[in-house]
Order: C-alpha cells, then structure tokens, then sequence
C-alpha cells in the first residue's frame, strides 16, 4: 500500500523539487530535470557551461531541496587527491599524546560539486572518479564508505582551454549524463537579475529527504521495460560503432568512438525514472529519446567529416535517433 | 487482459473479417470476370455451373488466406493500439507482464485498462477497409465488363458468289436424262428424277457457293437414301454371310450372279442340297433352309418393300408350307420334289429380275452422285459421314474392281470410251478451276481447249518442234480430251 502511494507520488514529489528549485534556478528547466534524473537514478553528471550561468547555484539549491550536505571543490591544477578525500593528521589528545586523526576532505558529503574538474591534474582527476565509481575512500589502508544517495556535479568550462587536463574518454563515460547549460535568454536574464537583486542566497526549501531519494531509486528500478525498447535502446547504443555489422549509416559516417554498453545501462536506468516522473508506469521509446543526447554526447567522439560540414555532437545524436526510429519493430 | 483491451480487439478482429471477406469477394468476382473475358475471346464455351464454381472457390480461397495474413495476434494488437491511441507501450508492457506481479506493473495494468476503457472504440480507425471497397468495385467493373463483351465474332468463312453456268446447267439436264433413260427400276427411277429436277430449279436461284454446295450435297444424300431404300442386297447378303449357314452362303453367291444372268450355279447346287428322294430328308432339308432364311431376313430392318425382300420372304413362306406337307404327309415326296423344283424355278426368274433392278438402281445412283460431285465440285468432305452399316454393306457395283482395272498393265488396256457412258466428251481430269473470263467455276476441260487451241498448238505449228517430238504431244493432248490416242 505504501508503496503505491509512494509511485503515484512519484511524479508529485519531482514536481515539488522543480518548483522548488525554480526559486533559485530561474529557466535551464531540461538541465534541472536530467539533474534530478540522475540522482534519483544514482549517477552522476557532468555539466558543461559557460561561467555564470548557475551551476554552483543549481547544485547549492537541490542540496537544500534534498536536505543533503553540500560541498564545493574548485578544481586548480596544483589541487592534490587528499585535498578532495582527505588526509591523516597527527594531533594531541587530551592527555596530550601524538595520534592520527583522519581529516575528511570535501568529498564527504551527499552533494558534491567538482567545478572545473578539467583544470586539475590526471592523478587528482582520477582520485575524484574513482570516488564517483565506487563511493568510498581508502586513506592508509583504512576504507571511508560515503553516505548515500552520493552524487557528483562535475563541470567544465568551454571557453578556458589553456591549462586544462580534458578528462579522457574511458573517465568521461562515467558520468551518466553530460548537460549544457545555456545563456540564459534576456526573459530569463531579467528574471535572474531581479532575483538576485532582491538576494543571492538560495530560498529554496527542504522538501524530500535523502531516505526518500534511495526509495524513489529502488522504485524506478522496478518499472517494467519492454523487450522492443529494451532493444532500441541497445541498438541505438550498438549503431554508434561504426566497426561492427549492425552500424548506423550516421556512425559510418561520422563517429569516431562508439558509446560503451555504460550508455545501455544509464539510458535503460535513467529512462525509468524518466517515466515515472512522467506519471507513466512503463518506459517507452520516448524516454529512450529524449534521453539519448545526455547519454551518449560525452560518450561518443565525432570524425573529421562530422566537423567539416558542420555537425556538432546533438547533430550526430538527432541523426543517430532518426535512423533507430526507422528500425523499430 | 481487461475490458478495455478486449473491445479494442473485438474491434481489429471485426476490420479483420470486414477486410478478407472483401477481399475475397474481389477475388471470386475479379476471377468470374476474367474467366468470362477469356472465354468470350477465345470463345472457350465455359459453362454456367463453371463460373459458379470458380467464384466460390476464388471467394473461399482468397478470404481464407487473406483472413490468416490479416489476423493479428494479441502482441500486434497492443502495438497497433500504443501506436494509434498514443499510449506510449502502454499496451504493449501491460501484456508483456501480464504475469507479473509487483507494484509497479500492477499499477501499470491498471493504468492501462483504465485508459483503454476511457477511450471510444469509434475514434480508432479501421485499416485500409477503403482499400477493400475499391477493389470490389474494381473486381464488380470487371465482372460487369466481362458480361456485356460482345462475343467474339467468327469471321464468316469466305464464301464467293455463285451463278450456275451454262455447262452445268447442260450437264444436269444430261443427267436427269441419263436417269430418266437408265434401267432403273420405275418408283426409284422417278423419284431420282425428281430430285435431279428440283436440285436444278433450286440451284437457279442460288447466289452463294455455300447455297449452291448445301442444295446439291442434300440432293446426294436423297439419291443415296432412294438407292438403300430399294436395294436390300447389301444388308440381306450380309446377314447370310455373318449366318455362317451354307445353305445361305450359297444364296448369298447366287443373288450375285443373278446380276447379270438368269442363271446361276451357286443356286442350282442349292436346290440340289435341297433335293432328297428321302421324304424325311427332304422335309428337314426344306425346312432347315427356310429356317435359315427366315433368320436372316429377321434383322433386316429397312424398307420391307424392297423388292429382294419380298422375294425373299415369299421364298421362305412357300418353303415353310412345303415342307409341312411334305413332313405331314398331305403330298407325296416325289411331289415334294417337284413343287420345290418348280418354287426354285420360279424364284430364280424373279431374283433375276430383282437383282437386276438392284443393280441398275444401284449403278445409276452412284452415276448420279458422282456426276454431281464432277459438275459442282462437291468433295467427299463436303459429304455427311456414312454410317458403319453402310460402310460394311457390300455393293453390287464393285469400285475396287474397278480400281484394279485401272492398275493393269498399259499394253494391255484397251483404250476405250471408259465405264458408263453415254459418248459424252470426258476429260482426262475432273478437276474444277476457275476461269478469270468467264468468272466461274469450269470443268478443266474447258480451259484445256483454251489451252491447247492458244498455247500449244500454236507453238506446235510455229514452233521449233520436232515431228517426232509434235506428234507425240498432239498424242497426248488429244488423249485428255478425248480419252482416245490420235493414229
């Protein structure tokens, strides 16, 4: 009973967050919601945008929504991997003897926003993603699991090039989504400047706990998926390699590096929650759609003949959708 | 699977059925319409019950076949529903995990039905019936236009003008003088000449080749049927042969012989089989023969009054009574013997006189008929078929005979005017060609005198020819004029 009354709230209660966070994040309503996607499906995302646009604000304010422990990290290159997990540090006790204490770094918290991941070095990169994978931390020897629901905000900026350590694509694939925050168009603009006119903090308030968010995961999970998207999905992720039989004409054409079966798992997982979001009780080929550009943006690489007409990545993706929709059953 | 499911399906399954049973009604009309086209141009002559068959069977087999292509299983249903109704695989996860439980799918499967039960079956569109429509309306012009197409016209076979010419109009007054001159005996005679008349008032009026070959192959055909009337030699000399008697085989021989003669042996051994000075012998003799006689004469079914029939019947009579008395007693043998000498006797004047019409009738009726085949060119095609008794009757005027008469040697036939003839001029050809001047059918004859006058003779006149060489020529064109070599 409860149960179903936690499905049929499902939707409610990602309603509730979105208004909430509307308080605070004035428009980028898709990239609000393939955030809340993410989470509640337990991955992590990758947000690409220029500076100013509202990411620290976005992932601030859902802390709150959540009611989860936030904490930023800036991203330098001189930024070492125990400044993210933390280190042992010897301190007196009370009866005055020397003792190891581990202090925790930023990484311990429930939301976590890497901001210019790209900035940093490979080593400090890698200690981050490893984190992302598997949620815990091993300092001499001693392993530091972290709370759940754990998620990673990590961003990049596009313009600032010089200086920065591009995370490589086996690292990249294990973000679920890559999300582009846009400049705000000038209705929105207005919005953000009266907002912030009248306070810069956040407004936004604690609607769903953390409990709830790994109750809402374990639900989505049991959404039904039907054998036909099942292999949509797959197909439209196995298309993106031009190397093997079953190869889109688009892949053929244009892409380099295919998407890894990690990209059948975050669409199949991420459309579930998608649908209940919706109010639906099954995923469709719609779902599978409408999230296969978060999915598999920062997991395929485009060839020289994509960037010589002109094709960016979500080109190649929209092309990639079209062809699969033809091979629907 | 809920209600609402369930009438959506009712609903496909009703489209279904509404689209093979057109189908196979465009099929059974369409395959009527095209059997009735091909059989009006090739003129076939396919019956009524065919097309009955053929529109029932193509019915059945067309809506059969379409029905299991058409159908639609429960999972082409709920496809068909997601993807009509906008129910985004609704449908389709509701009947995927129709076994499972959880509540998710649970709420799922409500979710559904309820949406399909909210939904008119009215608004979902049944597939391409329109299609269906036209084609029945197409396979119903096809079938209309197979029933109003004209059959196909046979060409009329040519058939070019007939105007009797003056020499056939000659040759038949020959030969209705011929058979009026003939021994023929007087009813048949008469009757002959009398189709021989009408044949050539009728043929005045004729204007076409086919008029003209129709009035003279019925004419044939009477003379033919006036001959088998009177004659009943054939039909009685076979029963005697089949009979396998001697007595009748001996007959059979003696009719022939009587032909042209009186007399004949064959009957007088007859009689003296019969003879016996033993009154008992004799009167079984006699009566055996009778016997036999009466046995062959059972069968023949034709003209009773045939006048070898009632000689022969009376023959058989008179030996009947005879050999009563004789076994009876009422006359002594010797003149049991006398009386059968004197029946014999008797008997052979009449057969003489029988036989020798029969030959008469017969001879002058195949005259007739072949002289009318010569004039206006009517072939044995032309002629019905003959039945298989007239094919086994024996005639008394014997054509092989003939036939092998003609295969003798040539230094030993004597060149003379032919068979029956009346010294009429015979051509070495019966053919008939047709002569551009006088734009009619003509003996061959005629244009041979053309021929020989214009084209030989004159070369041979004025020619660079040898006298050898001209004589031998002249020779033989005067031999198919005239049948007879020049001295």
């Amino acid at each position: 009973m409860e149960n179903i009354e936690a499905v049929k709230n499902f939707s409610e209660q990602v309603a509730k967050i979105k208004s909430e966070l509307r308080m605070d994040v004035v428009g980028q309503d898709d990239v609000v919601e393939n955030v809340i996607v993410a989470i509640i499906a337990g991955g992590n995302v990758l947000l690409e945008g220029v500076p100013g646009v509202g990411k620290t604000r976005l992932v601030r304010s859902l802390s709150k929504v959540l009611s989860l422990p936030f904490s930023r990290i800036q991203f330098t290159p001189d930024l070492m991997p125990s400044d993210i997990t933390g280190t042992n540090i010897i301190e007196k006790d009370e009866n005055g003897r020397m003792r190891t204490v581990f202090q925790r770094g930023p990484i311990f918290a429930n939301l976590v926003l890497a901001d210019e991941i790209n900035r940093a070095t490979p080593k400090t990169q890698s200690a981050m993603l490893e984190v992302m994978q598997e949620h815990k931390i091993t300092v001499a020897n001693q392993t530091y699991k972290l709370e759940e629901p754990f998620f990673v905000l990590a961003t990049e900026n596009p313009v600032e090039q010089d200086g920065t350590y591009p995370l490589p694509e086996a690292q990249m694939d294990r973000f679920t989504f890559k999300l582009i925050m846009k400049f705000p168009g000038n209705d929105e603009l207005v919005d953000i400047v009266k907002m912030t006119q009248i306070t810069m903090d956040e407004t936004a308030e604690a609607v769903i706990d953390g409990n709830t968010i790994l109750a809402m995961r374990q639900l989505a999970s049991e959404v039904p998926v039907i054998d036909d998207v099942l292999y949509y999905a797959i197909n439209l992720v196995s298309g993106t390699h031009a190397e093997i039989d079953k190869a889109s004409d688009t892949a053929k054409k244009y892409i380099k590096y295919g998407a890894s079966p990690r990209a059948a798992q975050a669409l199949i997982t991420c459309a579930k929650v998608r649908a209940l979001i919706n109010g639906n009780y099954n995923v469709s080929y719609e779902d599978i759609d409408a999230l296969a550009a978060p999915v598999l943006r920062h997991r395929i690489k485009i060839n020289y003949t994509a960037v010589s007409e002109h094709l960016s990545v979500d080109d190649v993706i929209d092309m990639l959708i079209k062809e699969n929709k033809k091979s629907k059953k | 699977m809920g209600e609402g499911f369930k009438k959506f399906k009712r609903r496909i399954i009703l489209n279904t059925w509404i689209r093979s049973i057109l189908c196979g009604a465009s099929c059974g009309l369409a395959a009527v319409g095209a059997t009735m086209i091909v059989d009006k141009i090739a003129d076939i002559g396919v019956r009524w019950t065919v097309y009955v068959l053929i529109c029932a069977v193509g019915m059945l087999a067309a809506w059969f076949i379409s029905f299991l292509l058409l159908r639609q299983s429960n999972g082409k249903i709920s496809k068909r529903l997601d993807r009509q109704l906008g129910l985004n695989e609704k449908v389709q996860t509701m009947l995927e995990f129709c076994d499972d439980s959880g509540c998710i799918v649970e709420l799922q499967r409500e979710d559904t039905n309820s949406k399909l039960e909210e939904l008119p079956t009215k608004g979902f569109a049944l597939r391409r019936v329109w299609v269906g429509i036209i084609a029945l309306v197409l396979s119903a012009a096809v079938l209309v236009f197979g029933i109003l197409m004209p059959k196909k016209q046979q060409e009329a076979p040519y058939d070019p003008d007939y105007n009797m010419s003056e020499w056939q109009t000659v040759s038949l007054e020959n030969l209705i003088q011929y058979v009026r001159n003939s021994r023929m005996q007087e009813d048949a005679k008469g009757q002959t000449v009398k189709e021989l008349e009408g044949l050539l008032a009728s043929l005045t009026d004729a204007t076409k080749e086919s008029q003209k070959k129709e009035l003279v192959v019925d004419v044939i055909v009477n003379i033919k049927e006036i001959v088998d009337n009177y004659n009943a030699y054939g039909e009685v000399s076979s029963a005697m042969r089949e009979s396998n008697f001697e007595h009748m085989m001996l007959l059979s021989e003696a009719l022939n012989e009587f032909v042209h003669l009186p007399k004949s042996d064959s009957y007088d051994q007859l009689s003296d089989a019969l003879d016996s000075d033993d009154g008992v012998q004799l009167s079984a003799n006699i009566s055996r023969f009778s016997q036999e006689l009466q046995s062959c004469l059972r069968n023949y079914q034709d003209n009773r009054n045939a006048p070898l029939f009632v000689v022969l019947d009376g023959m058989y009579r008179d030996m009947e009574d005879l050999s009563k008395k004789i076994s009876s007693n009422e006359c002594s043998v010797e003149t049991g013997r006398a009386d059968l000498k004197e029946l014999f006797s008797t008997v052979s004047d009449e057969l003489h006189v029988v036989m020798s019409y029969e030959y008469e009738n017969e001879s002058t009726g195949n005259y007739a008929v072949s002289e009318l085949m010569r004039i206006f060119g009517i072939t044995d095609s032309d002629l019905p078929a003959t039945s298989e008794k007239d094919e086994e009757s024996p005639g008394l005027v014997d054509d092989e005979k003939n036939e092998d008469e003609d295969k003798e040697d040539d230094d030993d036939k004597e060149l003379s005017d032919g068979g029956i003839g009346t010294g009429e001029l015979i051509f070495g050809s019966d053919d008939i060609i047709y002569h551009p001047d006088d734009e009619a059918y003509v003996m061959y004859g005629e244009v041979l005198n053309d021929y020989y006058l214009k084209k030989i003779y004159e070369k041979l006149i004025d020619g660079n020819v040898s006298d050898e060489m001209r004589d031998y020529i002249n020779n033989y064109l005067d031999m198919l004029i005239d049948g007879s070599a020049r001295d």
